[in-house]
């Protein structure tokens, strides 16, 4: 892992879902998208419901196909879903017949790799699960799970990860905490992340650039740099004028 | 398990030894009515030991369990279970008393325990022999049964063209009782032994395949999903997300399956196969011999229970994830 790719061009994305049913009329989920997310950087995707903002992370992670524009990685373009790219969902989604251990190594299994115990054990210790290596997913708290969920997807060395929603489901303390270990394995492994949150605190607190999407038309409305070093300080005036900002933009003040 | 051990707690020290008793108390009050009570006239069977034995060997047992209770406080699942086994006897008594001491039933449909028991000491190694018969046809129409329902199950529930061809066939097939077959599939097979397999595997495909099939369904999209961002291949899917996520649901089908083909058996053995438990019940019901009916029933249920628990054993063990499964 010399260098660190995972550079993301969305050029004039557009999805639209054909009608389901008589009479009903086809939905336009996202209205021509065009960005670049560099390698390395922490991006998070903003909006309310309606806005496409998972849509848009589907595509890039190639579980879904936009009806009109592409997605170039490195270059290449993405023809579906591939390990380069991991995804964490809102719910761990872990296996419940797997153990912790088990989850973790599924895609090292899924390659066909051998003496795998090391690299699960490092990775467990990575998202600081150590010593629950043997339970089973239903034992472990919503956010224990998001960790082993994490781990699963980092294991893989994915040069992007991707997030949609992953602390929704959670308490505002494990949360904060699990933020903090979220910018600590980015600095600490220097891949891509793209989230998708309708937290704006989350997205101005992780995010070096807040992508603001609004519904109806679905589209990209505005980029907002974050250029303040982690650990950012919640209470900072800096950090208020940003989360306002971005308020702002999603039209939520006066 | 939680209710043996909630007892000590709930439970004062005097009612609990009460309670240790109460087996053996049972088991006396019955080995006396056998004792004293003459038999009744109408039945003219000579006098058989096995029943006053049984009887017996279960009060020194019992006795010897509630001792042990009261000295040191173990056995604590013996305590648990005394109130049904003292009831059992209870009831084994009284229909000692309704067909033996009084002869108030027929005696020859419905024989009194001694002869019953007579008929698993004189003839437990024929009974034994039929029970092997039923066994290898049984479990030669589970594997078949089995392996086919979880093919097709996989494939009907996996791929959409397979089930576009499959599923109707089993929708049609499918629910018409396999006994319904019976004349097909004795002129279809050469021997009646591949036309009973044939027939409880069929028995036993059914409910797998659907059961299978809903399973692999109802299995979480996002599982796949999330295998998909891993580079999971179409194989890899089916044998480590699909068929683990459907699994509860295949045990179901299993189940429902195994309960079918002791269906199919029984009749299959009634109806053709030479040798068997269920040939065996049917040839004695034939020449009046009841006391040998009752029997290989009782070698049935024995057995069937045997066979289910073991399924559950393996069951539990595929599932130990999961929380609050079905227990027996």
């Amino acid at each position: 892992m010399v260098e660190t790719l995972g550079e993301i061009q969305i050029n004039d994305v557009q999805k639209i879902y054909p009608a389901d049913g008589l009479g009903a009329k086809t939905t336009e989920a996202i209205h021509h998208v065009s960005a670049t997310i560099h390698p390395g950087e922490f991006v998070a995707l903003i909006g309310p419901s309606g806005c496409g903002k998972s849509t848009l992370l589907r595509i890039l992670a190639g579980l879904d196909v936009p009806t009109e524009g592409t997605v170039i990685v490195d270059g290449n373009q993405i023809a579906g879903p591939s390990r380069e790219r991991g995804l964490v969902f809102q719910d761990a989604t872990l296996y419940p017949w797997l153990t912790i251990a088990e989850n973790v190594r599924f895609g090292l299994k899924l390659d066909h790799q051998k003496d795998t115990d090391a690299k699960v054990q490092e990775f467990i210790d990575l998202v600081g699960l150590t010593g629950f290596e043997e339970q089973y997913p239903s034992q472990l708290s919503g956010g224990m799970q998001q960790r082993v969920a994490i781990a699963r997807a980092l294991i893989n060395y994915p040069k992007i990860l991707l997030f949609d929603e992953p602390f929704g489901a959670l308490d505002a303390f494990t949360r904060m905490r699990l933020h903090d270990q979220l910018i600590n394995i980015w600095q600490k492994r220097k891949l891509t992340m793209v989230i998708v949150t309708h937290d704006v605190e989350e997205a101005v607190y992780l995010a070096d650039r807040v992508f603001t999407m609004t519904p109806r038309p679905a589209i990209l409305k505005e980029i907002v740099p974050v250029n303040l070093p982690h650990p950012r300080d919640r209470n900072s005036p800096e950090f208020i004028a940003l989360k306002e900002k971005v308020l702002g933009i999603l039209n939520f003040k006066a | 398990m939680t209710e043996t051990s909630n007892l000590s707690e709930e439970e004062a020290p005097q009612i609990e030894a009460i309670r240790a008793f109460f087996a053996p108390a049972a088991i006396f009050l019955t080995l006396i009515a056998q004792l004293i009570l003459p038999k009744a006239a109408a039945v003219t069977a000579k006098s058989l030991p096995w029943y006053t034995d049984v009887l017996l060997v279960a009060l020194v047992i019992t006795v010897a369990l509630a001792l042990y209770h009261l000295f040191t406080g173990k056995a604590q699942g013996f305590v648990y279970k005394s109130y049904f086994i003292g009831g059992v006897f209870l009831v084994l008594g009284l229909y000692n008393l309704v067909t033996l001491k009084f002869a108030l039933i027929n005696p020859l449909f419905f024989p009194s325990p001694e002869s019953i028991l007579n008929v698993i000491v004189k003839d437990w190694a024929f009974l034994l022999k039929c029970l092997g018969y039923s066994t290898r046809l049984l479990l030669t129409g589970l594997a078949f049964g089995i392996t086919t329902g979880l093919i097709t199950g996989v494939l009907i529930g996996w791929y959409a063209n397979w089930s576009y061809w499959l599923s109707p066939v089993v929708k049609l097939f499918g629910p018409i009782p396999s006994t319904a077959f019976i004349p097909v599939a004795l002129s279809a097979f050469a021997t009646s032994f591949q036309a009973s397999v044939f027939l409880i595997a069929l028995s036993t495909w059914f409910p797998i395949t659907i059961l299978t099939n809903s399973g692999i369904i109802n299995v979480k999209k996002e599982f796949f999903e999330v295998a998909d961002t891993m580079g999971a291949s179409d194989a890899q899917k089916i044998f480590r997300v699909a068929i683990p996520g459907a699994l509860p649901d295949i045990f179901v089908g299993i189940f429902n399956g195994i309960c079918s083909s002791f269906i199919t058996l029984m009749t299959a053995e009634m109806i053709g196969v030479k040798y068997g438990i269920g040939w065996y019940i049917n040839w004695q019901r034939q020449i009046m011999g009841y006391a040998n009916v009752y029997a290989g029933l009782l070698v049935i249920a024995v057995s069937f229970s045997l066979l289910i628990t073991i399924f559950f054993k393996i069951r539990d063990h595929f599932l130990r994830w999961q929380k609050g499964i079905i227990q027996w």
